[in-house]
């Protein structure tokens, strides 16, 4: 069965998305049947997986309303299969605001997601979930299926203050609706070694989190920028990238960590 | 009296134009267009939501003045919203059938049509040579909203082709129903 995991920050802006589908690339590379799940109404990973969410019939949206299933609902990017990292997208766009105010009255409403991918687990070594940086209803969803978070930090003053808030959540979810969920690890992004304060929280990081930070660091690096302009991960756009390397070898890491 | 700030224009699907008696209202009163992200391809999601959201901003109940898709849309958030208390009263014209065989294929995402009873009074106005919804299915809407209906004749869609103007009826339905 699939490992399924959140890919959250409650901190915008610390390249959640960019983590998303880099990692989706690179796990699709290195042979892994790969599920990735857009949470966030903005749809940027969406795009940034080859796919033009304006154009999408059917989107986890609908699958939150129970009007589709996964199988009808995900799709995949040609650029991203010819480059031999295709992976299945359930996609987003400013639709899935609406299931806010649409799945308030719905019972087991938290549990919608998880219902749906429990029909198509088997298809999947792993299921990612892009989560918007709030806390909503799309992100408990989120959770709620999940068997662990991963949270990618830029290694700056502020970056432990945001990760408070979401350890907070992450207790609260575990206690109250997903015995499962865990924080898998945190993933050093856009990291720049010449810059003494990151290289100061990175220690901080793994003094206090000892094993949960991933040994791989993903460096600042401006072929990962790029590639989103281009609707590909920065994986397919210049494989040979710093970042791109860096992602694909944080994807091995992910394989061996949980033990496949 | 009612704030024309809280009085909320919601056009339908591609916007109403300068010319058209909703922006009209708009310029010459004041009220408040709900100024979707959108126009063009409207997503039924995210209209809710910018809807549910300008509502919560009001400072007091509001009133809807809906055309066309913008009808569909206030059934579809009633149907939802725990903030239907906040909105006093909607004026619903011309709604869009987006169930007919024309729009169904485009605006697929706003089927099925919610048929619940509004929480909040309405009044309806349907005309007899409407192009995107028969007299007969605006009478059914009507029914099933509880809306007042008012037939407003040969008027095509009541938009600015209809050669209505500001529509002065419409400005008197709507007194009328803020009043009742």
């Amino acid at each position: 069965m699939a490992k399924i995991f959140c890919i959250a920050n409650q901190k915008g802006g610390v390249g959640k998305t960019t983590t998303t589908v880099n990692l989706a690339a690179g796990l699709a590379k290195v042979g892994q049947r790969v599920l990735m799940v857009d949470l966030d109404p903005q749809g940027n990973a969406t795009m940034g997986s080859g796919v033009d969410k304006r154009k999408l019939a059917l989107t986890v949206y609908d699958v939150l309303l129970e009007s589709a299933s996964i199988a009808e609902a995900r799709v995949q990017s040609s650029k991203l299969v010819d480059a031999g990292c295709g992976y299945d997208i359930l996609g987003a766009n400013r639709d899935l605001a609406g299931a806010e105010v649409e799945m308030v009255g719905l019972e087991r409403r938290e549990k919608r997601l998880k219902n749906a991918i429990a029909q198509i687990e088997k298809d999947y070594d792993f299921i990612l979930i892009d989560c918007p940086p709030s806390l909503s209803m799309l992100t408990l969803n989120g959770l709620c299926c999940a068997h662990g978070v991963i949270v990618p930090m830029q290694c700056e003053y502020f970056a432990l203050e945001g990760l408070a808030d979401l350890v907070n959540t992450i207790k609260q979810v575990h206690a109250n609706l997903n015995k499962e969920l865990a924080i898998i690890g945190l993933l050093r992004v856009m990291f720049d070694p010449r810059i003494t304060l990151q290289q100061q929280v990175s220690e901080q990081l793994k003094a206090r989190f000892a094993d949960k930070v991933f040994n791989t660091v993903i460096p600042r690096n401006v072929r990962l920028a790029e590639a989103p302009s281009y609707g590909v991960p920065g994986v397919v756009f210049d494989p040979l990238s710093k970042g791109a390397q860096a992602f694909v070898a944080f994807a091995e890491e992910m394989v061996l960590r949980i033990g496949k | 009296m009612t704030h024309p700030a809280n009085i909320l224009i919601l056009p339908g699907w591609q916007g109403s134009g300068p010319q058209h008696w909703q922006s009209l209202w708009q310029a010459r009163l004041g009220y408040q267009r709900v100024d979707q992200h959108d126009w063009m391809q409207p997503l039924r999601g995210d209209w809710i939501a910018h809807l549910e959201d300008v509502v919560l901003s009001t400072s007091a109940p509001a009133v809807l003045v809906a055309h066309s898709l913008g009808c569909m849309l206030v059934a579809a958030w009633a149907s939802h919203s725990r903030n239907t208390h906040r909105v006093k009263a909607a004026l619903l014209v011309a709604p869009g059938d987006v169930a007919q065989d024309a729009l169904r294929p485009v605006l697929a995402s706003w089927s099925p049509i919610p048929l619940q009873t509004l929480p909040f009074k309405s009044t309806l106005v349907a005309s007899q040579d409407d192009p995107y919804c028969s007299f007969a299915r605006a009478q059914g809407f009507a029914a099933a909203w509880g809306a007042t209906l008012v037939d407003a004749g040969a008027a095509g869609h009541i938009n600015a082709d209809s050669g209505l103007g500001d529509w002065p009826q419409g400005q008197a339905l709507l007194k009328q129903l803020i009043h009742s």
